[in-house]
């Protein structure tokens, strides 16, 4: 075997998984989780005997013990920690029991990229949580985990000054055909008040309400079985309160399974922006968002690499976008460089890795493609993560891309994920990550060039105001001008 | 290419060359890499590693029928346990120097990577198509050859016998490898058997130069010549666990290391500058 080879297939995948279990489970942050969610079984759970499940600590506790990049553990006497908490799993009966416990002890660690992925993450169970009357609806039809029966709204929520406001609405999806706008305000989820919501969400959380945490919870706060309808009250612009009655639909995208992640819809977008939003009739824009770091993301991220080879400036759209496989980074600078660039480096006890990215010559059918160098903006937030935060992050490091929003979440460290005796799996930092210029991406997260801060008023203009600055930085760029010219 | 280069990529044993690319053996491979070159003084090897050595090669099948081995096929599986991922592999290698390799992992795609005799290449679903440097070249050239711990001789400086140690459970031979830059490769070799038990080595990748530690074990027969169906790499806390499942001797034709399309217009568009 060619060793060299399976150095570079470990390099790959083994990162894989950063930044994703913020969407199952992540106790690292503190307070109310989605993982802590998702881990409810209801009352139907079976009670086993005291100690059921104490091979899954044990064997949690020493996942952290021998892969854990710090060995002093963040501060935390790891050895003493089992000592404190291992009776309690001795004790414990239920697999809920013992997730909890496992979450609570590596949230000791307050890092990021630290929880228990249920075996099976139920959407009905998720979507049961949010809203019990919901789950009166009866199962989806299909209730395996593969995702393919959880719906949305096809709404993205930002808590703003305490309330949550409406900052995109899918084209086409149940939000926009009942005519729900930019800048709206929900306040109920059939009887769920979504003020209360964020108010225990402000207590646990503090003033930190722009983060993955608060986006996840509002999410599932939304999320049912597709096809399930659920009456939703807004303040429209005129701050009138409006109920509509909302079908869930399955959000679009390709399912993927990745390793021993629970199945993710993997959804890619791009478009020319119009003259109106870029603010100009001689500069052409191209816009790409997806909602995840996952493979089949990279062959649509290349076709539109490919039809915006001439525009005057790309605007990459990270916001929402927790992570995924890390060496996507990499592989996606490549499009946007001239010689070969690092973006950071991931250490791991024993190892690090280069996070390098080469120009791109052909695409993956052959066909020649020079790489972009015009000017390239990211827009990020306080949900963008991970992946997410070394892409941005490194881009900016080398000085490719100016950054728009707000900070990034903070939460970059890459990840494994490996099964525990249950069939649960333990989500677990093995590495630390560090820009090419020196900077720590854990706890910080990226910082943006443009503070872009939302405000109700624009989004009832329908503008979205990182966007609008971006597009407005592009136009001015000298590059710019002198493409447009041509 | 000089020599000290290519003694820096010979980070792989003849056992894990067996597995991965057996059957590259051939005198214009010896040439090419430089190995031919050099002038065999046993003087600055230590005699008991030499006759370890001598040996293991005994214990794979012999030099004589090492070097009969043309081409080689082998499949497997490899799995990477922190990831939850498990996939298939297919690897073949023909003389001189040939070496296709496909690696398919669900969730993340086909991998594949060769070189024809000319031109070393990857191509992923994550980085698309790719030329290799220099050095992975070099690196893949080297590896090819199943005849490499008949050459440690000349390859290394110093070939160093560093006592017997416990290695995964079991007693072991080390031995030390000390190229002419100072750079070290360690192998082991089972005491009882004679076969090469580990290696820890340095390889060139694309992300920078790591520290590889492999564990070969289930020795088993192949055409006259033993191999590890059985590897487990170590890259810092993460694990490959390969298994070979099968390997034809002297099967594979020539047309099996062709060249993609998307990496012969790469190649020109690469000339084209």
């Amino acid at each position: 075997m060619r060793l060299n080879r399976a150095g570079r297939v470990l390099a790959m995948v083994g990162i894989a998984g950063a930044g994703l279990g913020g969407l199952w489970a992540c106790s690292g942050a503190g307070g109310a989780s989605a993982g802590s969610r998702a881990s409810a079984q209801g009352p139907t759970e079976p009670v086993g005997e005291p100690g059921a499940y104490l091979a899954d600590f044990d064997k949690a506790w020493e996942l952290v013990r021998d892969t854990h990049y710090d060995t002093g553990y963040n501060g935390v006497d790891w050895d003493a920690l089992r000592e404190e908490l291992r009776p309690r799993a001795e004790q414990n009966r239920t697999l809920s029991q013992s997730r909890a416990l496992i979450n609570e002890m590596v949230g000791r660690l307050n890092q990021s990229h630290f929880g228990v992925i249920p075996e099976a993450v139920d959407p009905n169970a998720i979507a049961a949580e949010a809203s019990e009357q919901d789950a009166a609806d009866g199962p989806a039809e299909v209730s395996t985990g593969d995702g393919a029966g959880r719906g949305d709204l096809g709404l993205t929520l930002r808590v703003v000054e305490g309330r949550a406001l409406v900052t995109q609405v899918r084209p086409g999806g149940p939000g926009d055909d009942a005519g729900v706008g930019m800048g709206w305000v929900m306040t109920k989820v059939r009887d769920r008040d979504i003020g209360q919501t964020i108010a225990s969400l402000s207590s646990a959380l503090g003033d930190d309400m722009g983060g993955l945490y608060v986006k996840q919870t509002l999410d599932m706060v939304m999320s049912g079985r597709t096809g399930s309808t659920v009456p939703v009250s807004f303040l429209d612009a005129n701050d009138r309160e409006v109920v509509l009655e909302l079908e869930r639909e399955t959000p679009p995208g390709q399912m993927v399974k990745f390793g021993n992640l629970p199945p993710m819809s993997t959804h890619l977008t791009h478009r020319w922006l119009t003259p109106e939003e870029v603010g100009s009739d001689e500069t052409r824009i191209g816009y790409i968002a997806f909602n995840i770091f996952m493979i089949p993301i990279m062959a649509q991220f290349e076709a539109a690499m490919v039809e915006y080879q001439d525009a005057d400036g790309i605007i990459v759209d990270l916001r929402g976008n927790p992570g995924g496989v890390g060496a996507m980074s990499g592989a996606l600078t490549r499009f946007f460089v001239t010689e070969k660039s690092n973006l950071g480096t991931m250490q791991m006890r024993g190892a690090k890795l280069e996070f390098n990215a080469e120009p791109i010559v052909v695409t993956r059918s052959g066909e020649r493609l020079a790489p972009f160098t015009g000017p390239v903006a990211m827009l990020q937030d306080g949900t963008s993560a991970s992946t997410s935060e070394v892409w941005a992050g490194g881009m900016r490091a080398i000085e490719r891309a100016k950054t728009f929003g707000s900070p990034s979440a903070g939460m970059a460290l890459p990840a494994a994920m490996t099964k525990l005796p249950s069939g649960d799996v333990l989500l677990h930092a093995i590495a630390d990550y560090t820009n090419s210029d020196g900077t720590r991406l854990e706890g910080d997260g990226v910082p943006v060039d443009f503070s872009v801060p939302i405000r109700r008023d624009d989004l009832l203009d329908g503008i979205d105001a990182p966007l609008r600055e971006a597009a407005r930085w592009i136009v001015n760029q000298p590059a710019a001008t002198t493409q447009a010219s041509n | 290419m000089t020599l000290s280069n290519t003694k820096r990529r010979l980070v792989l044993g003849a056992a894990a060359c067996l597995v991965g690319l057996a059957g590259v053996a051939s005198p214009a491979l010896a040439i090419e890499t430089g190995v031919g070159a050099a002038v065999t003084d046993d003087t600055k090897h230590d005699e008991k590693a030499l006759g370890i050595i001598d040996a293991y090669i005994e214990t794979l099948g012999g030099e004589e029928m090492i070097k009969s081995i043309e081409s080689t096929k082998i499949v497997g599986t490899m799995e990477i346990p922190m990831a939850g991922m498990t996939g298939q592999m297919t690897m073949m290698s023909k003389v001189p120097g040939m070496v296709s390799m496909t690696m398919d992992l669900p969730g993340f795609g086909m991998t594949r990577s060769g070189f024809d005799g000319t031109v070393g290449w990857s191509s992923d679903p994550m980085t698309g198509p790719r030329l290799m440097t220099e050095e992975e070249v070099d690196t893949l050239k080297a590896q090819a050859d199943p005849t490499i711990a008949m050459k440690y001789r000349d390859l290394y400086e110093t070939i160093e016998y560093s006592g017997e140690v416990n290695f995964e459970g079991r007693k072991a031979h080390k031995i030390t490898l000390i190229d002419e830059d100072g750079d070290q490769q360690i192998e082991f070799f089972d005491i009882t058997s004679g076969l090469m038990v580990g290696q820890v080595s340095n390889q060139e990748t694309p992300m920078g130069a790591i520290e590889v530690t492999t564990v070969m074990s289930e020795y088993k027969e192949f055409g006259g010549m033993q191999m590890p169906t059985k590897m487990v790499t170590s890259l810092g806390p993460q694990k490959m666990i390969m298994t070979i499942t099968s390997a034809e001797i002297n099967t594979v034709e020539d047309d099996a290391f062709e060249l993609p399309s998307e990496i012969k217009a790469l190649v020109e568009a690469e000339k084209d500058g």
